[in-house]
């Protein structure tokens, strides 16, 4: 019997496991001609191909069938600009989409705390202004942001720590179709980069998802906020002058930023000269810190995914693998991606 | 390894670094070891009780030797606490040994003190304790006996930075307030009819 799926739903499964057409078709031992019409919705495929691409492609034959996300992703942060190779682009972007689908299929049954993440206009306001009224519209007192993802999720916004599959992406920012605001970010990066992403995705959020801005400037007025954001110049002005590395560690643990962020920070606000700058970068990069820094920071763990599940098991009296279903994932992978682990990933660190 | 004494009346043996190594307490230099990665962790949470207003490396050692006090004191190991304020809290090991506990680089300071000291001139052998922070004080890198001859010359390491193991694990930053998340009023109705 011929089967009508919705092949926008079959190019999303193909590439969030990361596989070409061609690959695909081999495993299916079907032509890449005849995989091309059925991802193209030019050709119906039967049971027994339905039946080997949920197998190969390891989703369940119902997610073929879903309607097709429609929101697109936005804002991608990365750190530098960088060139990430189109199937790696692929698999993130799909692999997103069918997460933030996921996610909608629980938001029917829960609410999340009300959202108050106001927007500004950036051709008014300069970012820093902007990230003053924020924190001020969130009640964030002065100093430092103990737990930013705490903050930001008692403000109905949704973070999501996943794999984004290289190490060059570091969190992109996006609203689901049901009007979840999500941010995720790289689990591959360290705590401090996590944070400055987070605040830096909350900057897009708040400066660029209603109003449109120029595409040129908004990486860099995303920045410009997550710095005054983080360290409001008032705060941190006095401490940055006569910056040294021995300062920077105490530093680092009391804003909770990487030391590079205080030093580029010490720069814009021009408490360094660009020799001194220099120099800086220089150590850094001598010491290998550029992907890893010393004094890691405390992990943000993120509360309301986690807790969305358990009320669906606890309040609801829902199975794991009566959830599994409803977000149209195999039980392996949605107790990977939603059941806390018993066994956490372990980074090393001195504790006592 | 055996140091003979430059005297010509020693009053003690000479350094045998073997009966150094193993002490009455066999777990004394791992204790050591534990003490000074917990007063680096004391110290780097802020803990105003070691605050000093010279600098960070007396309340540093001001931690140290708070955390060594706590956790090596026995019947075999006596803590001297500083007298004066030089800081220069000790302890004696086995009866045998004085230990003095510094961050490194150790001062170059010349007193007489340090002279009688480091030319093994007290009645017992005198040990320093050393324990070296990396540039941006993140982190003890390490942590080692010396036994100094003369001021100049140390002619004895005993390095007991990997007695630990210290475990992996994971630091969670605590949540201020619980986000308030709720069941939808009609949901639980809507899974009953389900079910």
């Amino acid at each position: 019997m011929l089967t009508d799926i919705n092949p926008r739903m079959l190019i999303l499964a193909r590439e969030s496991r990361g596989l070409s057409q061609s690959e695909l078709s081999k495993r299916l031992k079907i032509s890449q001609g005849k995989l091309s019409k059925a991802e193209k919705g030019e050709q119906s495929i039967n049971d027994i191909t339905l039946t080997s691409l949920a197998l190969e492609l390891n989703y369940p034959e119902q997610f073929f069938f879903q309607s097709t996300p429609s929101a697109p992703v936005s804002h991608y942060y990365y750190r530098k600009r960088v060139t990430i190779s189109k199937k790696i682009m692929a698999k993130m972007e799909s692999s997103i989409k069918i997460f933030r689908n996921n996610i909608d299929s629980l938001m029917d049954s829960v609410e999340l705390p009300d959202f108050k993440i106001p927007t500004f206009d950036p051709s008014e306001d300069l970012p820093e202004e902007i990230a003053r009224k924020a924190r001020y519209i969130l009640k964030i007192p002065d100093g430092p942001i103990t737990n930013l993802t705490n903050v930001l999720e008692r403000n109905g916004l949704l973070i999501v720590k996943t794999d984004l599959f290289n190490e060059k992406t570091d969190g992109l920012s996006t609203i689901s179709d049901k009007g979840a605001h999500i941010i995720y970010l790289n689990e591959r990066m360290p705590n401090d980069r996590q944070r400055y992403s987070l605040a830096h995705e909350l900057g897009h959020m708040i400066m660029h998802f209603d109003i449109p801005s120029d595409s040129e400037n908004v990486e860099q007025e995303a920045d410009r906020f997550a710095s005054e954001f983080l360290m409001p110049e008032k705060e941190i002005k006095n401490s940055l002058r006569n910056l040294n590395f021995n300062k920077l560690g105490d530093l680092k643990r009391y804003w909770k930023v990487s030391m590079r962020s205080l030093v580029r920070r010490a720069k814009d606000l021009g408490l360094l000269e660009p020799q001194e700058y220099r120099n800086f970068q220089i150590n850094f990069s001598r010491q290998g810190m550029s992907k890893s820094e010393p004094i890691p920071l405390p992990e943000e763990k993120p509360y309301l995914l986690n807790q969305i599940i358990k009320l669906h098991l606890t309040e609801l009296d829902y199975s794991e693998e009566e959830l599994a279903r409803i977000v149209n994932l195999d039980l392996g992978e949605f107790q990977d991606r939603f059941i806390e682990q018993e066994i956490p990933k372990l980074k090393i660190l001195r504790n006592f | 390894m055996q140091l003979e004494q430059l005297q010509f009346f020693p009053t003690k043996e000479s350094f045998d670094s073997i009966d150094f190594e193993n002490p009455n307490n066999p777990d004394f230099f791992r204790n050591i070891a534990l003490s000074i990665f917990e007063a680096f962790e004391l110290f780097s949470n802020d803990n105003k009780s070691f605050y000093d207003n010279t600098s960070k490396s007396n309340m540093l050692n001001n931690a140290v030797a708070f955390a060594i006090q706590k956790n090596c004191s026995s019947q075999n190991f006596e803590f001297i606490e500083s007298l004066s304020n030089t800081r220069r809290s000790l302890g004696i090991l086995d009866d045998k040994y004085v230990l003095m506990f510094k961050k490194t680089p150790v001062s170059n300071v010349k007193t007489k003190q340090d002279d009688k000291i480091k030319y093994q001139e007290l009645d017992k052998h005198v040990v320093f304790l050393t324990y070296e922070v990396d540039n941006f004080w993140s982190e003890i890198k390490k942590v080692e006996f010396r036994y100094y001859a003369t001021p100049k010359d140390i002619t004895y390491i005993y390095d007991i930075t990997n007695l630990i193991n210290t475990p992996a694990t994971r630091i969670f930053e605590p949540m201020e307030e619980i986000p308030t998340i709720g069941i939808k009023e009609d949901a639980k109705t809507k899974r009953r009819k389900a079910q």
